[in-house]
């Protein structure tokens, strides 16, 4: 990096102190135009709308990326969207959850009930233009939609008695941040050192080190009362690198740090030593053996256990809500997905864990044993508080995450509403009956024998989709597993009776039922913090008018122990060895 | 295909920059990595049982700085630093190589670079772009082999083709380098100009969306490959966009923009100019508002300068852009009318990348030497009326075995380069005075017998479709739209769009103006999106079809504007 642009300053003054939240005008722009829309907003003989919201949220981002010493990506941005929601009936019957499938009018693409741009100044009049806009588009679909509903009554049979909008107390919060200055000079320096690192490690073929820092401010007002501002820092650092075996199958690790604060990342010295630990892993990665396929037991240990529990048993921790089709057409294809998405909405009760298993989501704590979450939040994205709960008890779901949308197997809003989505904030797993490392090495023998096979498999890291994405961005090359096959294993051991470990490579899990967690044959007492962005919920289509943004989760969990899982060689992978000699 | 035209529509007569406004010469050292690294790289590949007969580095680099504001607030602040590399690996040879497109398999020209990136370093350090270009080089030349492998199959497997050219040109090295700015791009100068701007739109409560944006950008690109040419080169581009959208009480939104360019701040008009240019743009969309529908019409037609040069660019330009004659699946409009009266005698078009300005304009479509590093030339597609030449990137077509210097592809897009129109002009031999043509337009119009005439005045843009397995027809965008009685008399209309079949619309042209006009724009097609710009005059056509817009069912906002009209 040879040069920095003169607007540096402003941008660390943008990306630092509290001085930047400051925002007066916008809050009395937000206040005004709700008022007059809630009043005053009304076609001919038609309803007024019965709740409005606004939300204003803005985001500052610094982002650098270094490869071999160099700096290969500098982004700045700074933007601020606003989203509107009306809602016209009342909360028994509204004018929600009909899905739309293409707009024809156009101004959508100007001013769309959500995400659309806003001023970045607090200037008051821009503000409420921009809403003014939004809100009459949202309440004329709004009043399309409520006659679609009212005409559904007419024509289907209420079988769920689900209502259309919880209600909710108004809350009134505020969560400032006190974010530390970015040092934008410090962070390259950060980034390009620690790419230096990987760079030593001769057999890796790419690599590179990013930090991200991104400040959102989001305020949020509704027509019931309720009213937040919610200040996230979000900071990731990762490194990531990439080669290939011998026989030329494709290799790759990562590492990834997430906090919600820049003073919470580690010190340099321990990224350091993070990266070295990246590069011993891949070179060693080189010489490992594959194996064609296994059936047997499986434990996951540490990051894999909570990569694989995100993935697998999380995301089923929604259900979707009743919708009502706009075309008579696609009734049955709406019906068809509705019972498909159920996942444990239809649950409710039932074991979904061993025994013994408790699984909390609790969005008020920000760290686990010492190490920072950042799932955290004190009120949630419809203004209703965040409070812990129990999902999960003895093994047996006690409720799943919920939003003021009503779906099959709520009853009131959790607080979880995250970006649209009703999502987790601080997921931890635990086990009264917990197996130690003693217990386990005991337990995969046990296993083993019964299973007849001469080792068994532990698998320590697994992918996950934003290090894919990662991966991706590096080049256009990568080669990723799509579709229903789970996470590539990255750091896999065949472990023998006599506690002997071999590393074995380029391995994938094959798919397999939720259910499975319910038989696990061990739960461990060793809990690994994993914070993600999470996986997108499946029954995503059916949020019709959410925004879609993914918040980041904390994943807290402990060593889990399969009886039998398949893995197979990921020979999709497989590349020719470079022809080319490396250059000096 | 679909090819199209936006970003359209410039008004302001600007100052032609030079094309690096200050040289600093830190990039020297990346050619020269990219020369050594590419001779080993061939050398040892040339050792292989299939070595590539032609290997190629190329580096883009973009760095871009857009800002926005809206009714007197800053709206967007954006920067983006970006630099990839793409390895061109040819195996086989000239006349059949992995580059050959695979009939019935979805793949098109210009595979070859096509998902081939690699994220290089913003510097230039020797270890990590020796690394990084080792790696691609790697990958690349080995798809390369799949890909030959491929290609002789379907060859062998599928009929004869119906244009047997060979995959690639062969041209003479290029030595071209330019110095390269770095100067950081002044935009702490513009917030509060463009705040002031923008507050300009306040001044109406009608106006829904009042926009100015400022871009700023410099696209880059090194270039060398294994027949010695090494290239150079930068493209400054400072641009400023007023948008401008209205609703009319039927619904249908009325969107207008101006397009001002320059090659650093200070070749952009003064704030009293760019005030007036918004002042104008808030009359015309109110003007607009109040202005009736026109329906379908077929009859006389007046295209004025902008819509005139978007015209010829979807109606003509697209079809002489010389791979697409040659693929199996194009429609190949003009392929077998060389030497054949396209346009009535008198009119040239010629396309002129060496052309840096129009009358004091500086010119979009303008380079020294294409993407592909061949020289740029002037070439000559109409001359009198009859079609004489296309233009070529280094895919031959039959009859034309060279470039002519209009390889382009956009930079980071990630796409090979093909042939693309450059400075389109449009010129006729005998052009008629406004006058004059104004009153051969009322001529055509008693003849025809219609109740009235139109004149397109702007335009916003356009596209065209090129294959066979859709209608090959074009349309262009208008916005500023006058319905013209026998009695001469205008009144302004909305609400239609132009449409039409390549050699039917072609032989409706009746004679030019005087009066050329330039409209700058950025063209899309298999390349991505290119700089453009096109000069044309006024034609009178006697016969041109309209069909109406889409229009938006949503009705005007029922509330009124919350900010009271602010203006000057």
């Amino acid at each position: 990096m040879s040069r920095r642009w003169p607007t540096l300053l402003a941008w660390l003054a943008l990306l630092a102190g509290p001085g930047a939240w400051a925002q007066e005008d916008l809050q009395q722009a937000l206040a005004d135009e709700l008022e007059r829309s809630i009043r005053q907003l009304k076609l001919n003989a038609e309803q007024g709308p019965y709740f409005v919201e606004y939300r204003v949220e803005e985001s500052r981002s610094l982002q650098l990326k270094a490869s071999f010493g160099g700096i290969s990506r500098r982004y700045r941005n700074r933007s601020r969207s606003g989203s509107v929601q009306v809602r016209v009936g009342d909360y028994k019957l509204d004018s929600s959850l009909v899905p739309r499938f293409g707009q024809a009018g156009t101004m959508h693409r100007y001013y769309p009930p959500n995400n659309f741009r806003l001023p970045l100044d607090d200037d008051y009049g821009a503000v409420r233009r921009a809403f003014w806009l939004a809100t009459d588009l949202a309440y004329k679909r709004a009043l399309e939609d409520y006659s679609v509903k009212l005409a559904d009554t007419q024509v289907t049979v209420d079988r769920d008695g689900l209502v259309d909008f919880y209600s909710a107390e108004p809350a009134q919060v505020e969560e400032l941040a006190d974010p530390p200055p970015a040092d934008e000079a410090a962070l390259t320096e950060l980034v390009v050192n620690l790419s230096n690192s990987l760079a030593a490690f001769d057999e890796l073929h790419e690599s590179a080190v990013w930090v991200s820092v991104v400040y959102r401010d989001v305020h949020y007002v509704n027509s019931e009362g309720s009213r937040f501002r919610r200040q996230v820092p979000d900071i990731t650092w990762g490194a990531i690198a990439r080669t290939q075996a011998p026989d030329g199958a494709v290799l790759w690790d990562f590492d990834r740090v997430r906090r919600r604060n820049l003073d919470q990342l580690p010190p340099a010295a321990e990224l350091q030593e993070r990266v070295q630990r990246l590069g011993q892993r891949l070179t060693e990665a080189r010489s490992a053996d594959r194996i064609d396929n296994y059936v047997g037991p499986v434990l996951f240990e540490n990051q894999a256990a909570a990569v694989l529990f995100a993935n697998v048993f999380a995301t089923q921790l929604q259900s979707v809500p009743r919708m009502v089709a706009s075309e008579p057409s696609v009734r049955p294809w709406i019906r068809d997905l509705q019972e498909r998405e159920q996942r444990f909405g239809r649950k409710i009760g039932a074991r979904v864990l061993p025994r013994g298993t408790q699984l909390v989501d609790d969005p008020t704590r920000d760290a686990f044993e010492g190490l920072p979450l950042v799932g955290t939040f004190a009120i949630d994205d419809e203004g209703v508080p965040a409070r812990p709960k129990t999902l999960v008890d003895d093994g047996r779901l006690k409720q799943i995450l919920s939003t003021r949308v009503p779906m099959f197997g709520t009853t009131e809003s959790s607080g979880n509403n995250r970006g649209g989505f009703p999502m987790p904030g601080n997921l931890v797993l635990s086990s009264n009956v917990a197996a130690d490392a003693n217990e386990r090495q005991l337990l995969l023998e046990e296993l083993r024998i019964d299973a007849g096979t001469d080792y068994v498999l532990v698998i320590e890291r697994l992918a996950d989709s934003q290090a894919q994405r990662q991966l991706e961005s590096m080049q256009s090359m990568a080669v990723f597993n799509y579709g229903n096959r789970l996470p590539e294993a990255l750091v896999v051991w065949r472990v023998y009776p006599d506690g002997r470990r071999e590393r074995v490579r380029n391995l994938s899990i094959e798919p397999f039922a939720v259910r499975e967690f319910r038989r696990l044959e061990a739960v461990g007492d060793d809990p690994y913090v994993h914070s993600v962005t999470p996986p997108f919920p499946s029954g995503g289509v059916f949020l019709t008018g959410v925004r879609g943004r993914l918040e980041p989760v904390s994943y807290v969990v402990p060593s889990l122990l399969f009886e039998e899982l398949s893995v197979a060689d990921s020979k999709v992978m497989d590349q020719r060895p470079p022809v080319l000699s490396r250059p000096e | 295909m679909g090819l199209i035209l936006r970003w359209i529509a410039a008004a302001a007569l600007l100052a032609l920059g030079a094309t690096a406004a200050a040289a600093a010469e830190d990039d020297g050292p990346l050619l020269q990595l990219l020369e050594t690294q590419l001779k080993r790289s061939f050398d040892q590949l040339s050792a292989e049982d299939t070595p590539p007969y032609f290997l190629a580095y190329r580096v883009d680099e973009v760095e871009s700085r857009t800002l926005s504001a809206s009714f007197g607030a800053m709206e967007s602040d954006g920067e983006r630093h970006m630099r990839r590399l793409y390895v061109e690996s040819r195996v086989g040879d000239y006349a059949l190589d992995n580059t050959h497109p695979l009939r019935s398999d979805g793949l098109r020209w210009g595979a070859n670079y096509r998902n081939n990136w690699q994220e290089l370093p913003l510097d230039n350090s020797p270890a990590a772009l020796k690394q990084l270009l080792w790696q691609a080089t790697n990958r690349v030349y080995q798809q390369s082999l799949d890909h030959l492998a491929k290609v002789k199959a379907n060859v062998a497997v599928k009929v004869e083709e119906e244009d047997a050219s060979p995959d690639f040109s062969k041209e003479p090295a290029t030595d071209y380098t330019e110095p390269l700015s770095t100067e950081p791009f002044p935009t702490w100068l513009w917030e509060d100009r463009l705040r002031r701007y923008s507050k300009r739109f306040s001044s109406n409560a009608n106006i829904l969306v009042g926009r100015v944006s400022l871009s700023f950008s410099r696209a880059s690109l090194h270039l060398v490959n294994t027949e010695g040419t090494r290239v150079r080169k930068q493209s400054p581009l400072l641009r400023m966009t007023l948008q401008v959208m209205t609703k009319a009480e039927d619904g249908m939104e009325l969107p207008l923009s101006r397009t001002l360019l320059a090659a650093d701040s200070d070749g952009l008009p003064s704030e009293a100019e760019i005030l007036a240019e918004i002042d104008g743009l808030i009359a015309q969309a109110e003007a607009l508002r109040a202005s009736p529908l026109v329906t379908a019409y077929s009859g006389p037609v007046l295209l004025e300068g902008r819509a005139s040069a978007v015209f010829f660019h979807e109606l003509l330009g697209h079809r002489v852009e010389g791979h697409r004659l040659r693929r199996e699946e194009g429609a190949q409009t003009l392929k077998r009318k060389l030497g054949e009266r396209i346009l009535p005698a008198g009119f040239d078009v010629s396309f002129d990348p060496t052309l840096t300005s129009f009358d004091g304009t500086r010119l979009l479509g303008s380079y020294a030497v294409d993407d592909e590093g061949v020289k740029a030339r002037r070439v000559d597609v109409v001359k009198d009326g009859v079609l004489t030449e296309f233009l070529m990137s280094r895919i031959p077509i039959e009859g034309f075995e060279r470039s002519n210097g209009h390889g382009r592809a956009q930079a980071l897009s990630g796409r090979s380069p093909v042939a693309r129109q450059s400075n389109l002009m449009v010129s006729v031999a005998d052009p008629v005075p406004p006058d004059e043509l104004k009153a051969q337009f009322l001529e055509a119009l008693a003849e025809s017998e219609k109740g009235f005439g139109l004149i397109i005045r702007e335009a916003t843009g356009g596209f065209t479709s090129v294959n066979r397995s859709q209608p090959n027809a074009l349309k262009v965008l208008p916005t500023v739209v006058y319905k013209v009685y026998p009695d001469g008399r205008e009144e302004l209309a909305r609400g239609v769009d132009v449409i039409g079949t390549p050699l039917l619309t072609l032989s409706h042209i009746r004679a030019g103006g005087t009066d050329p006009k330039v409209f700058h724009g950025w063209c899309g097609a298999e390349s991505g999106y290119v700089p453009v710009s096109l000069i044309a005059p006024t034609v009178l056509l006697d016969r041109l079809e309209v069909q109406r817009k889409p229009r938006s069912q949503t009705r005007p906002p029922i509330l009124p504007n919350p900010v009271p009209e602010d203006g000057p």
